[in-house]
């Protein structure tokens, strides 16, 4: 696995240097600026499969390089983890919305950086062989309808493992301050079956535009978890009243219909879950919270985009007794 | 050699160049306290204070200089929030240069 360390000091990328040797990484080269980063990926003759960034840096910081690193090709869909300063824990947020996979922090400690390193190798190598797979068959993407793919979306719309991860290091204090909310194309099977791959993945990046755009007032960060799941964590101060926030996804999902309506394509129909959150003296882990929300959708509180006699029956038998 | 002693090798040869840094690092804060001395006011001097520091916390406590990594960090983070003054700061900063003095020696 080729590596690239960003960190302007650099006795710390010669530090990380050794330790990455140590754990059999011996491919690994540094860089103490963003531009430097970005100059280094672009001339490479063979590319990275992995970057280390640290956050604060002076001229483009970590944050902004892992955003631009995300818009560049040769890099973005590779793992991207950030080192950072336990003071800079909170920016491990924004981090992640621009499209970082997983964090360390500063100072090192080695074996959280080898279970880091091992997780990101196997990022790395199912990414080789994706792009394999996609070569020997003629350009033609495949991947099983479970598979969290990754979106083309224009906004931020992080791999299920890096949210995963973003939880996990929030921990259960700071997940208390956060509300997750499950969506389910719930046609999302008929759609895999009629089209392809490719154009599967291009509908579900659309849905995620679609959740983004609608719930950008709350500061989201949006998953696809595969099968036509998608996961949004909010701040829960911040977060849209559940009705309007179906309002606001029904507008931009009308729109969506009518264009997929021209191209001859199904319309997308999606059921939201109920919000979950966690309570201060709650037992489930932050990944639970997560999960929690994905089964929530099998009892939606609305089906946007047209309702279907099961929803309708689902609907009506979740709704409380008068 | 084997993996392990490669990476005590190494690592020894960092601390050993940060022992080295050590000298600059300090007259890089002794520059910006200068500053500070003759005006309070200085954002750009408490910056350089701030990131001599921030790169010390990530550096010393990796390599086992944990005292020094955790006084960094204390001073990092002080400047950070912006919610303690100068006068708050200086003798911290007077106890770092204390340290990296005493690590030279």
């Amino acid at each position: 696995m080729k590596i690239l360390i960003v960190d302007d000091e650099p006795l710390f990328c010669e530090l990380l240097k050794a330790e990455l040797s140590a754990c059999g990484h011996t491919n690994v080269h540094s860089v103490n600026s963003g531009a430097e980063a970005i100059s280094s990926i672009k001339t490479a003759e063979t590319p990275f499969d992995c970057a280390l960034l640290d956050i604060d840096m002076p001229g483009i910081d970590g944050i902004e390089l892992c955003r631009l690193l995300r818009f560049e090709p040769l890099t973005a869909d590779i793992p991207l983890v950030m080192v950072t300063a336990r003071s800079e824990v909170e920016s491990v947020d924004k981090a992640f919305a621009a499209g970082a996979t997983d964090y360390l922090t500063k100072p090192i400690d080695r074996r959280d950086l080898r279970g880091r390193m091992t997780m990101a190798s196997a990022m790395a190598r199912e990414r080789v062989a994706r792009k394999t797979t996609l070569a020997n068959n003629k350009k033609t993407e495949q991947f099983p309808f479970e598979e969290a793919c990754r979106l083309e979306a224009e906004y931020a719309c992080i791999d299920y493992l890096a949210l995963q991860n973003y939880v996990l290091k929030l921990g259960s204090m700071r997940m208390f301050n956060h509300v997750a909310i499950g969506f389910q194309v719930a046609n999302a099977r008929e759609l895999f079956l009629t089209l392809d791959n490719s154009a599967f993945r291009e509908t579900m990046s659309d849905i995620a535009e679609v959740i983004v755009e609608a719930t950008m007032s709350g500061n989201p960060i949006t998953s696809y978890a595969g099968s036509g799941f998608f996961v949004v964590l909010f701040d829960r101060h911040s977060a849209t009243c559940p009705e309007r926030l179906a309002d606001q996804i029904e507008q931009r999902l009308q729109i969506l219909n009518g264009w997929y309506a021209q191209l001859g394509q199904l319309p997308v129909r999606i059921k939201i879950g109920a919000p979950i959150s966690r309570g201060l003296v709650s037992l489930r882990s932050p990944v639970e919270i997560l999960e929690k929300a994905l089964i929530n959708t099998k009892k939606p509180i609305t089906t946007l985009g047209g309702l279907q006699e099961e929803d309708a029956i689902a609907q009506i038998q979740s709704q409380p007794g008068e | 050699m084997s993996k392990e002693a490669k990476l005590n090798d190494a690592l020894t040869q960092v601390r050993s160049k940060f022992v080295v840094s050590c000298q600059e690092r300090s007259q890089t804060l002794l520059e910006a306290m200068r500053a500070l001395e003759t005006e309070l006011d200085q954002p750009e001097a408490l910056a350089q204070v701030r990131r001599e520091c921030h790169k010390l916390a990530g550096l010393a406590g990796s390599i086992g200089f944990t005292e020094i990594g955790n006084l960094a960090e204390v001073i990092d983070t002080r400047l950070k929030e912006g919610r303690a003054g100068w006068v708050v700061i200086e003798p911290m900063v007077k106890d770092l240069l204390q340290r990296l003095e005493g690590i030279k020696k």
